[in-house]
């Protein structure tokens, strides 16, 4: 497996875990690697379900529908994203003693080996990261992923859209998202009326439009970028 | 997606210092199995067919 891989592939690491081990572990520290796990492995997951799903297809109304299905996962993982950011902030720092313990102490090349210089001295940095983004992502998780609410940001979503239009201004992309609502049947089965599954694009374009409103651009285009960073 | 990225990264960060300070590799290391080719990128992922007329 040395040979120059192609820019598609991903190499694929296998840590032997010990379950011995691991109920030797101190209760807090065997408790805070399992939900860690769990929580990472939601996060990777949904986030590569975004990224495959926000995929270009060839035609125009699957492109569209895959996109507000992407948009749905995006909703999700930044409430996930959240929720992670909730679990460190009263899990390990409120406690002061994982941070103390495990993630204050200098990582050196004797006790880790597979994290590079710049990766083990990041984690504070990357935290206060992840801590500039904490009211966006709060707002988003309580207004749009994890709860559902009856609010004037879908009235303004609707009247920035039709003051100011769905231009966005980027070369290339120069007009409309598709409003219509979509119907899907199983033409093979008899009662196909009542099996169908749906897809409202007015619906998804004002709940789009009120989340991007959130962040702290007044240009569309940017916000999308703002929100995706 | 760069600040959901950047938490999975911090939970692996706390997921490594609990296994290293309690070895729970058990004197094991970590090893490379497999190579997987045709796994699309996660830097293809666009939000800007939204926009598409």
């Amino acid at each position: 497996m040395d040979e120059t891989p192609p820019p598609d592939s991903l190499d694929l690491y296998r840590l032997p875990i010990s379950l011995e081990a691991l109920r030797a572990t101190p209760q807090k520290a065997r408790r805070i690697y399992l939900l860690a796990g769990h929580i990472s492995n939601e996060m990777n997951e949904l986030h590569r379900l975004a990224a495959m799903t926000l995929r270009k297809h060839n035609n125009l109304t699957m492109d569209l529908i895959a996109t507000g299905r992407g948009w749905m996962i995006l909703r999700v993982l930044i409430g996930k994203t959240y929720e992670a950011f909730q679990f460190v902030e009263e899990s390990l720092k409120e406690t002061g003693e994982f941070y103390r313990d495990y993630l204050s102490g200098p990582i050196t090349d004797d006790t880790c080996d597979f994290l590079s210089p710049d990766d083990r001295a990041s984690y504070g940095k990357l935290w206060a990261r992840i801590e500039a983004k904490r009211g966006l992502l709060a707002t988003i998780r309580n207004s749009y992923a994890f709860h559902y609410k009856l609010n004037s940001s879908l009235d303004r979503a609707l009247d920035t859209s039709l003051d100011q239009g769905l231009d966005t201004g980027l070369e290339g992309l120069d007009a409309s998202w598709d409003v219509s609502s979509y119907s899907a049947c199983d033409p093979n089965t008899p009662e196909h009326h009542s099996r169908h599954a749906g897809f409202h694009g007015s619906s998804e374009h004002v709940i789009v439009r009120a989340m991007l409103s959130h962040v702290a651009q007044t240009d569309l285009a940017e916000a999308m970028k703002g929100l995706a960073d | 997606m760069d600040a959901a990225g950047e938490v999975t990264d911090f939970m692996g960060l706390v997921m490594c210092s609990i296994l290293i300070k309690h070895d729970l590799l058990a004197g094991q290391k970590g090893s490379r199995i497999l190579r997987i080719n045709g796994v699309p990128s996660l830097k293809e992922a666009t939000i800007l067919p939204l926009l598409r007329d």
